[in-house]
């Protein structure tokens, strides 16, 4: 978390009537939120919408919030409620492997948990740069998840076949995981 | 990638798998730690880049919802949060930890001190309000007549720095200055990403490249290859259907085309003059004519904003000698310091002339003019404290000297220097220290070639932009003063109480090369702009550089 960010003392200002305080929050929290979201929400326009909802109603529960909690976990918490209504609102829609997202996320909570309280936005900006200096091939499978396409969209464009955009894929991520590892080891 | 996890992240992206494996899935990642460990490491990561290759929302029902106004410029969130949280952090501001290249480089620079020199970095700057790490900027918008695209959510104009991000121009023109030096110039409809400051993705559109010595290696990828600057003028187009063709005006580029169903890339050098197209289907690279490329564009330096009041400014701070550089007498700059010599000669091809808003200042033409100003007598420095300030623009990423003193005209026994895109070390350990976009404040005894101790700017200075610049010292304290802003301070050797200091302004005499450093000769000249040199007999008040680099235009 940022040095400078008090979140006691931003809490305060908002609750006293700074409502604009409240912005220094979501810049704070706001990157771990929507890589938490990320990993339910592949549109990136669901996902930002998402956040947005659950800022808005982390700011109406403002006075419900317990100072002694993870305020990280407590938004987290709103999410996985909104999540919830979303999986219901779209029931008629879902398919067997939509479903297998929702079952999946429930299971893998707690590790996201973990991870999501690892994130900030020094990672994100890290990470970024990372996936810059990744090789052509492997940048274009990491671009795709940008654009929410699915690996057999990048069967054509790549002329590779749908397991090797896999292998990719995953070679991409371990490259990533190293990058960043290195890079925030080095800048500390 | 053992099967089971990469078939859960397929699953997990809705790629296609029967039920039953689904559920075999679930089984596993109920009963297996390890296994869910990693694979939630996977979808975090996954989910992870894409949130940081985002551009950031904007939160409009937020922002609707708290009654405040939504940003509609580039930083206006930034600006908004800043002052948010410098009004919550009033009570009691606190520090911020720094990350960034000046802490890395100050941990290498005792690697240097067998070098003799010792440099001072740019201190801890006043505690941050906002704390989110800087998006580093990788190109400044020189000129603009951009007509956006409706999916272009950040507008940015003339003088915003960009940082790495997708541009949509549904026409019109955007030139941009890469940190590097490199200019881009771009004709709507375009669609390019921005990825570093040696790196982007045309998507569509025509774009024309100038890169500079030293830039060598700026590339531009386009969706039927890539293209590779190898010191050139380029121009690359790429068509709606994705058709690339590319010209080389200048120098020569290196194009890079996958081979279909191949790990393989076939290359191909291009000289000057020639164009080709890139046929991703067939992996061919042919010959194409040079026709419909953009024409090279010669960017200009943004006038000099400087208050009516700026002179009187100068005059309350008591200079020892003055030169506005706004008119001459004959082929000298009177000394506006009334009864004060020396005046300053005008040399080779300096000339003063008008900017756009008709401003008039010194304009110098780089190393083949072999322009610059010498003043016709020394000036006496004081170890009891001086101070040298003036405005400069550069054209070129050159390593040029802006003010020199030394014991004598002819010689290259300098005391103190002041320099853009100095080459100080180039340590293949600690990469070059300097370079592009830094000015560097040197002061040395006794006056000579070799050591000394230096102030750096970050590396954060655009061409084609003034800049307002104070170097200072009182004792052996020195500092330096970038734009109103304290780069840094440092201790300078011991020099004596007076010191009769030769001038020039616009380059400087440079020994030959080590091993007899003959001949000495006029280098290092300035392809820019200078105005109002303000030379001083002692430090000047913080005060009164903020006061004149606002009378400038700069922003505090």
């Amino acid at each position: 978390m940022p040095e400078t960010f008090d979140l006691q003392r931003t809490l305060k200002a908002v609750l006293g009537g700074q409502k604009d305080a409240f912005l220094a929050v979501v810049r704070v929290y706001g990157p771990s939120l929507r890589t938490f979201l990320g990993t339910q929400l592949f549109h990136l326009d669901e996902l930002d919408d998402m956040a947005q909802e659950v800022f808005i109603a982390a700011y109406h529960s403002l006075p419900n919030f317990k100072r002694t909690e993870d305020f990280g976990a407590w938004l987290r918490g709103i999410a996985r409620h909104k999540l919830l209504n979303y999986y219901q609102r779209t029931a008629r829609r879902r398919q067997t492997l939509e479903l297998f997202r929702k079952d999946a996320s429930v299971i893998v909570e707690s590790d996201l948990e973990e991870a999501a309280a690892r994130t900030t936005e020094t990672h994100l900006q890290v990470l970024l740069g990372c996936i810059n200096k990744l090789p052509d091939r492997m940048r274009k499978v990491v671009r795709g998840w940008l654009d929410g396409e699915k690996a057999a969209a990048l069967v054509d464009e790549l002329k590779l076949s749908l397991a090797n955009i896999y292998q990719i894929q995953h070679r991409a991520s371990q490259a990533l995981r190293e990058c960043l590892k290195k890079e925030l080891a080095h800048a500390e | 990638m053992q099967n089971d996890l990469q078939d859960a992240l397929i699953a997990w992206q809705d790629g296609d798998l029967p039920r039953e494996r689904t559920e075999e899935l679930l089984t596993r990642l109920r009963e297996d730690a390890v296994f869910r460990s990693a694979f939630a490491e996977e979808i975090w990561m996954l989910s992870q880049a894409r949130v940081a290759q985002a551009a950031n929302p904007r939160w409009l029902d937020l922002c609707e919802e708290l009654e405040i106004a939504p940003k509609s410029e580039s930083d206006g969130q930034e600006r908004l949060e800043r002052g948010v949280m410098a009004e919550v952090n009033k009570a009691a501001p606190q520090p911020v930890r720094q990350m960034d290249w000046r802490r890395v480089a100050l941990g290498t620079m005792a690697l240097s001190a067998a070098l003799a020199l010792f440099i001072t970095l740019k201190p801890e700057p006043p505690p941050r309000q906002d704390a989110r790490p800087a998006q580093p900027a990788v190109a400044v918008v020189l000129e603009s007549t951009a007509q956006w695209g409706a999916q272009q959510k950040q507008r940015p104009v003339k003088g915003d720095a960009l940082s790495p991000s997708r541009l949509h121009l549904g026409g019109g023109h955007l030139t941009l200055m890469f940190m590097s030096g490199v200019l881009l110039q771009m004709e709507g409809p375009a669609d390019i990403e921005l990825l570093t400051v040696d790196h982007v993705i045309c998507h569509q559109g025509k774009t024309r490249a100038q890169v500079p010595k030293g830039a060598e290696g700026f590339r531009i990828e386009t969706p039927h290859g890539t293209v590779t600057d190898l010191g050139t003028q380029m121009g690359v187009n790429v068509a709606e259907d994705g058709k690339t063709r590319m010209a080389v005006f200048e120098g020569s580029a290196e194009a890079t085309l996958q081979q279909p169903g191949q790990d393989a890339v076939r290359t191909l050098v291009v000289k000057a003059t020639q164009a080709i197209e890139m046929l991703s289907n067939t992996g061919e690279i042919l010959t194409s004519d040079s026709e419909n490329f953009l024409p090279a564009l010669t960017p200009q330096i943004e006038p000099l904003q400087l208050a009516a009041d700026y002179a009187q400014a100068v005059h309350s701070a008591k200079p020892r000698h003055y030169w506005r550089l706004d008119h001459q007498l004959d082929n000298s700059i009177p000394n506006e310091v009334s009864g004060s010599p020396p005046t300053l000669l005008l040399v080779g091809g300096a000339k003063l002339t008008a900017d756009a808003a008709g401003h008039v200042s010194g304009q110098f033409g780089g190393a083949s003019s072999k322009s610059g100003l010498t003043a016709v007598e020394p000036w006496l420095m004081q170890r009891s404290g001086s101070a040298v300030e003036l405005w400069f623009a550069s054209t070129s990423s050159d390593q040029v000297t802006l003010a020199g003193f030394s014991s004598a005209l002819d010689n290259a026994k300098h005391v103190c220097l002041l320099e853009y895109s100095s080459v100080l070390l180039n340590n293949s350990r600690i990469g070059r220290v300097t370079g592009p976009r830094r000015v560097r404040y040197l002061m040395r005894w006794p006056g000579d070639s070799k050591s000394g101790v230096n102030l750096l700017s970050a590396p954060d200075i655009t061409l084609y932009q003034w800049h307002h610049l104070v170097a200072q010292q009182k004792e052996r304290q020195m500092e330096l003063y970038l734009d109103g802003r304290l780069i840094g301070r440092g201790m300078a050797d011991e020099m004596p109480q007076e010191f009769a200091a030769a001038m020039t302004f616009g380059y400087a005499i440079i020994d030959g090369p080590a091993p007899t450093r003959l001949p000495t000769a006029p280098s290092r000249h300035l392809s820019g702009r200078i105005a109002e040199i303000a030379i001083y007999d002692h430090m000047l008040t913080v005060e009164q550089i903020r006061e004149h680099a606002k009378l400038g235009g700069k922003k505090l």
